[in-house]
C-alpha cells in the first residue's frame, strides 16, 4: 500500500476502492476502511485451487459457477475477496453481488487473522450468504486439513458438517458435492 | 509497497498518517480520519476518568499505540494504563487496565466483534464500548464489559441520564448525556 492511501481522511467509497485497481497487497473494503492483508503463499493458493476443483462439478450441474479471489460486494462500501465463491453473477462484471452467492469458502493460512476469522464470518452472515466452507490446514506444516461446512441461521453460522483429516465431506447442499481432505493437499 | 506481512518496525516507520492505521497480525487496517464529534466524545471521556484513574495509580491516554502481541498494534480511542510504566512510543496490553472504543461508521463491526475478541484475548480486564448514536452523535450509550477468561461479559450499560457506575478498575460515575453535545 503506498503512502497516498494512508492520507485519505474521508471513508473510502466503492468507486475509490475499485479505482485502486490491481495492488501489490490484497486490499479489501469494509465500511470505508481498508484492510490490507499479507499475500498468501503457495500452499494456501494451491489448496484454494483444489477446493474450487472439488466444488465445480456439483456447482455446474446445479447451474452455478465457481471462481477464486474475485471482488464480492456484500453491501454499500463492503467489498471482500473471498478465496472461493460459488453462485451466479454478471460474467463480464467487476464484482459479484452477495445475493447471487450460494457458497463462500475461505482457506486458513499463517496470516489468517482475527479479521478473517471473526469479522468476515460476521459480514458474510450479515450479507445473507447461506453456506460458508472453512478449510483449516494444520500449520505450520500443511500436512493435514480439516473442512467445516457452516450453514447460516439468522445472522450466525452453525456447523452443518465436518471432515477431519483423512475424511471426506459429503453434502447435498447447496448442491451435491464431495470434498476429500487428502485431495485438498495434492497441490 | 510490499505484499508480505508488515512488521512492527515497518508499521512504526509509517510515522504519522492522516488515516488511523493499525497493525493486525501483519496486516494493515486503515480507517478514515475520525469525525470531530467522535474526537469530542473521546476527550470528554478522558477528562471524566482522569482524576479517578489517577487516584488508582492509572493514567488515561487517547489514541496511543497499544501492543497486543508481536505484529499486532492497535490504536484504541481511550487507554488506561499503569502510571508506573514510563511513557514510550507504545503501551503494552499487560500494563493496560481498560480500553474504550467509540463506534464510527467505518468501525462498528470491528469494534463490536473483532477488537472485543482481541482485547479480551490480550487479557485486558475492562472494555468500554461507546455507541455515540450514529449518524448524529446525539445519543450516547455506554456498555462496560468485564473480562471472564478470554472473552468479555457485559457488566453494566447506561444511556441518557443514567450514570454508568464503575468500581473497577477505578471508582467513577460517567453520565452519557454530557458526552454528546
Amino acid at each position: 500500500m503506498t503512502d497516498a492511501k494512508l492520507d485519505h481522511p474521508a471513508p473510502y467509497t466503492e468507486a475509490e476502492y475499485f479505482a485502486l485497481g490491481v495492488t501489490d497487497a490484497r486490499i479489501e473494503l469494509i465500511d470505508g476502511s481498508l484492510w490490507s492483508s499479507p499475500s498468501p503463499g503457495m500452499p494456501h493458493q494451491g489448496i484454494c485451487w483444489q477446493v474450487l476443483t472439488a466444488l465445480l462439478p456439483g456447482a455446474r450441474a446445479a447451474g452455478l459457477r465457481g471462481v477464486m479471489t474475485i471482488n464480492l460486494r456484500l453491501g454499500p462500501e463492503r467489498v471482500l475477496n473471498p478465496d472461493v465463491v460459488v453462485g451466479q453473477w454478471d460474467r463480464l462484471g467487476l464484482f459479484a453481488e452477495a445475493s447471487g452467492i450460494a457458497l463462500v469458502a475461505e482457506v486458513g493460512s499463517p496470516h489468517t487473522t482475527c479479521v478473517d476469522r471473526l469479522l468476515k464470518r460476521h459480514l458474510y452472515a450479515a450479507a445473507g450468504i447461506d453456506w460458508y466452507l472453512l478449510v483449516e490446514p494444520a500449520l505450520p506444516d500443511w500436512a493435514t486439513v480439516t473442512v467445516r461446512l457452516l450453514h447460516r441461521e439468522g445472522d450466525q453460522y452453525v456447523e452443518a458438517a465436518v471432515a477431519q483429516p483423512g475424511e471426506t465431506l459429503v453434502s447435498a447442499e447447496p448442491f451435491p458435492f464431495e470434498m476429500h481432505t487428502t485431495d485438498l493437499l495434492d497441490f | 509497497m510490499h505484499p508480505g506481512p508488515w512488521t512492527e518496525d515497518e508499521f512504526f516507520a509509517l510515522g504519522e498518517c492522516i488515516n488511523r492505521v493499525e497493525l493486525l497480525d501483519g496486516g494493515l487496517w486503515v480507517s478514515p480520519g475520525p469525525h470531530m464529534s467522535h474526537q469530542a466524545i473521546a476527550y470528554r471521556l478522558h477528562r471524566l476518568m482522569e482524576e479517578a484513574a489517577g487516584a488508582a495509580g492509572l493514567m488515561v491516554y487517547r489514541a496511543i499505540n497499544l501492543r497486543i502481541q508481536a505484529d499486532t498494534i492497535l490504536i484504541p480511542d481511550v487507554v488506561v494504563v499503569d502510571d508506573r510504566v514510563p511513557p514510550s512510543i507504545c503501551a503494552e496490553a499487560g500494563d493496560t487496565a481498560l480500553v474504550a472504543e467509540i463506534l464510527s461508521p467505518s468501525s462498528t463491526t470491528m469494534d463490536r466483534v473483532t477488537k472485543r475478541h482481541i482485547y479480551a484475548a490480550a487479557r485486558i480486564d475492562w472494555y468500554l464500548l461507546v455507541d455515540p448514536g450514529l449518524p448524529d452523535y446525539q445519543e450516547v450509550k455506554l456498555t462496560l464489559c468485564r473480562r471472564n477468561g478470554d472473552s468479555y461479559v457485559e457488566a453494566a450499560t447506561a444511556k441518557g441520564d443514567e450514570p454508568l457506575v464503575f468500581e473497577q478498575p477505578f471508582a467513577v460515575e460517567i453520565h452519557p448525556r454530557p458526552l454528546s453535545r
